[in-house]
């Protein structure tokens, strides 16, 4: 580990983004620190998205286009490499009625010209796609390249590999100021000050602040809301792939997207809005989500409801900025509104392509590590017996819904960037995220966190922020 | 006949004892006792275990069943997985309490947010967890965990649909609906509409203590559909010895029916 105080490279934001960033300059000779506001990374938009890898997103040209492009044939290979839950399932863009499907004719011309694979359908062709799609579509559009991942567990292996190869993560810990000088940049923050020759500027929703602080862009970031509805996998199961509304002038729209974890989400919704920090959901949304998925698959509309839950995409004057600093030589800005997940591996190979351009000196490490152990999942495991032979703790089921083994928690509570609250091991293993919603689990992984982080009962964190007792 | 029961609690004793006069059958249950959410303990229950065990009831506690296809049970324990044929699955595997979303309750999601069970369970080790908690929810979870934490110090503001059977010693709001939640790091306010207007009650814990749901988490026998699996998981008895009765009433009731097919 380098010394924390000073590195090469300081990455501002433990998001997907930040996260990618810290695992691609892991495997090179520079030295690198990350700094996370809140006490795990993955928070805010990376924990709360609807985990596509997508094919497609915007204009023809734009290099968030290009980082897609690059990143999209890659997923089999990280997933692997990385030990990430991903399907490429596939798409169904869905038109219902006249004026959407002639919508439908410019969108498969823009995605062409994206160079991604698409083929407008006809209703019977988009019927054998997806069985459970309504029988009012008009026309439709099918993406075979469209994926499904899960965000928490990619942006949790990015870091876990960053910190394998020796990158500092600094939890828990907020900037306050960055001051330049002849060697590069003095940053205090609440906790002590660090120097760094290179700042890569990832904080999301916060990236305008720390870019106003640093000197650099006047741009504007703020937070999007999107609201979610997860439906139990008893119904997702039948899903085959993902479902999206025909996008309007001004909205990608809400739709149906199964997950890795056998369920489906219904959202987002897009509210910009004020406070970073409000994520609630409010019923008339709710009911609008379920009430338009409905019309794309009729049969969501009495599926069981586990969860619904917000997050805040960061939305700017910009949906995308990945380049140095028009100001600031040593800044560079990395930031997606929607796309995140899905240009994360090529936007790691870019951003260090212009910290080298910049003047970093980063050769490609020779005993850096690339792939991670793999951690078995007892509910999708093939041969459960050979993982409870291995590991008699795998027989240990503590989470009745999702199937998750004592084996997988503790390896999420020992992992390289542990779990230190009970949500952190939700993240990480799915635990209480079935549909009771921890009431049988809970208490359990509640005394295993607090065991793990030596806290007690009333002291052990449950969400990121706040503890299970007050 | 072969019939597996899922859950050694008092309705999963009940099926197995009254089974077990015809049949040959095993109980499982994920916890390496018997009881349930009533507890190992509880002398009834341990009666109740010395029944079926004197009818040739045999048991596989500590183990989880995971999956059925209608002929086999898939267990998993930390000694190894099992496959158990049979020709039936009776599950017992209990209730709960509903979840927010079968509640419908929105807002922000802060710390502080526990099903009952889970505040029961943690209230156990005795600490005083929470000093101002909002009790969501009729019936004994409810009743349960009010008693907890008034013994700690704590106080309780309970929302229930009647309010003659809780304890004198919370707050009772009645008629109450459109429940959400306020507060970022944990929770600082639980809001409800009374007669069309907002209540805003300011508490560190919601607790959500009912209506009482039956757990179900065994794939291939999760919902209704299927002839091959039978659910015994009354949501709204309490005691042992009522919920043996049902097990075995439900079980009679099933044998009888299938012995006029046959």
């Amino acid at each position: 580990m380098p010394n924390s105080n000073s590195a090469d490279v300081l990455i501002i934001g433990g998001g997907v983004l930040g996260c990618a960033v810290a695992e691609r300059l892991s495997r090179t000779t520079a030295s690198v620190i990350l700094i996370e506001a809140e006490s795990d990374v993955a928070e805010h938009a990376s924990k709360g998205n609807a985990g596509v890898a997508v094919s497609y997103y915007g204009a023809p040209g734009s290099q968030q286009t290009n980082l897609i492009n690059l990143s999209n044939p890659l997923w089999e290979e990280i997933s692997k490499r990385l030990n990430v839950p991903y399907r490429r399932i596939g798409g169904l863009m869905v038109a219902l009625n006249e004026e959407e499907a002639h919508h439908l004719v410019g969108t498969v011309d823009e995605i062409l010209q994206c160079g991604v694979n698409a083929k407008l359908v006809t209703p019977a062709e988009a019927l054998q796609l997806e069985p459970l799609v309504t029988t009012k579509i008009v026309r439709g559009i099918s993406m075979p390249d469209e994926g499904i991942i899960d965000p928490i567990r990619l942006t949790t292996a990015y870091a876990s590999l960053a910190a394998k190869n020796g990158v500092c993560f600094r939890l828990n810990e907020r900037v306050l100021s960055i001051e330049h000088n002849a060697d590069g940049s003095l940053i205090r923050t609440d906790q002590g000050t660090i120097e760094a020759r290179f700042i890569v500027n990832a904080a999301g929703v916060a990236a305008a602040e720390i870019s106003a602080m640093s000197g650099g862009e006047n741009f504007t970031t703020f937070p999007r809301k999107g609201q979610y509805v997860v439906l139990d996998r008893t119904y997702a199961h039948k899903l085959s792939r993902i479902v999206f509304s025909t996008h309007s002038p001004t909205t990608k729209g809400s739709n149906v997207v199964p997950t890795t974890h056998g369920s489906a989400l219904l959202g987002p919704t897009a509210k910009d809005q004020i406070d970073p920090d409000d994520k609630s959901t409010d019923t008339e949304t709710i009911e609008w989500i379920i009430s338009n998925a409905a019309k794309l698959v009729p049969s969501t509309w009495d599926a069981p409801v586990i969860k619904t839950f917000a997050a805040n995409r960061p939305a700017g004057d910009e949906i995308h900025r990945l380049r140095v600093d028009k100001n600031i030589a040593n800044l560079i800005h990395v930031t997606d509104r929607s796309a995140g997940v899905s240009i994360s591996p090529a936007a790691g190979e870019l951003t260090l392509e212009l910290l080298r351009a910049a003047g970093l000196d980063a050769e490609d490490s020779k005993s850096a590590i690339a792939v991670l152990p793999k951690i078995g999942s007892l509910r999708l495991s093939q041969n459960p017996e050979d993982l409870v032979k291995d590991n008699p703790l795998y027989g240990q089921v503590v989470c009745a819904c999702e199937f998750v083994s004592a084996a997988e928690i503790q390896a999420a509570l020992e992992s390289p960037i542990p779990a230190t609250s009970i949500d952190g091991v939700r993240k990480r293993t799915g635990a209480g995220y079935g549909r009771c919603q921890g009431s049988l689990c809970l208490a359990g992984i509640s005394f295993l966190t607090a065991i793990a982080t030596q806290s007690g009962p009333g002291t052990v964190l449950q969400t990121s922020r706040g503890t299970v007792g007050s | 006949m072969r019939i597996t029961v899922v859950g050694a609690g008092a309705s999963g004793l009940g099926c197995a004892v009254e089974l077990a006069r015809e049949n040959n059958v095993t109980v499982v249950d994920r916890l390496p006792v018997p009881g349930g959410e009533t507890g190992w303990q509880n002398p009834e229950i341990q009666a109740f275990f010395k029944t079926a065990k004197e009818l040739g009831v045999s048991f596989e506690l500590g183990s989880m069943a995971t999956h059925w296809d209608g002929t086999t049970l898939l267990t998993v324990s930390p000694l190894g997985t099992q496959k158990i044929k049979s020709e039936y699955l009776f599950f017992a595997g209990g209730i709960r309490p509903a979840t927010s979303a079968e509640i419908g309750l929105t807002g922000d999601r802060p710390a502080g947010l526990f099903p009952a069970t889970v505040a029961l369970h943690l209230l156990e080790s005795g600490v005083l967890l929470w000093r101002n908690a909002v009790v969501v929810g009729d019936g004994h979870w409810a009743s349960k965990t009010i008693e907890v934490i008034t013994k700690l110090g704590g106080k309780c503001t309970s929302i229930v649909s009647d309010d003659t059977e809780m304890e004198a010693t919370s707050r009772n709001i009645v008629n109450a609906s459109n429940f959400r939640v306020r507060g970022t790091t944990r929770v600082e306010i639980f809001e409800c509409d009374v007669a069309k207007k907002t209540l805003s009650i300011e508490c560190d814990a919601v607790i959500l203590a009912g209506p009482a749901h039956p757990n179900r988490n065994i794939d291939g026998a999760l919902t209704d559909f299927g002839t091959k699996h039978i659910f015994v998981q009354s949501t709204t008895l309490v005691s042992p010895k009522s919920r043996f009765e049902h097990g075995r009433i439900e079980a009679r009731i099933w044998a009888d029916a299938l012995g006029e097919i046959t």
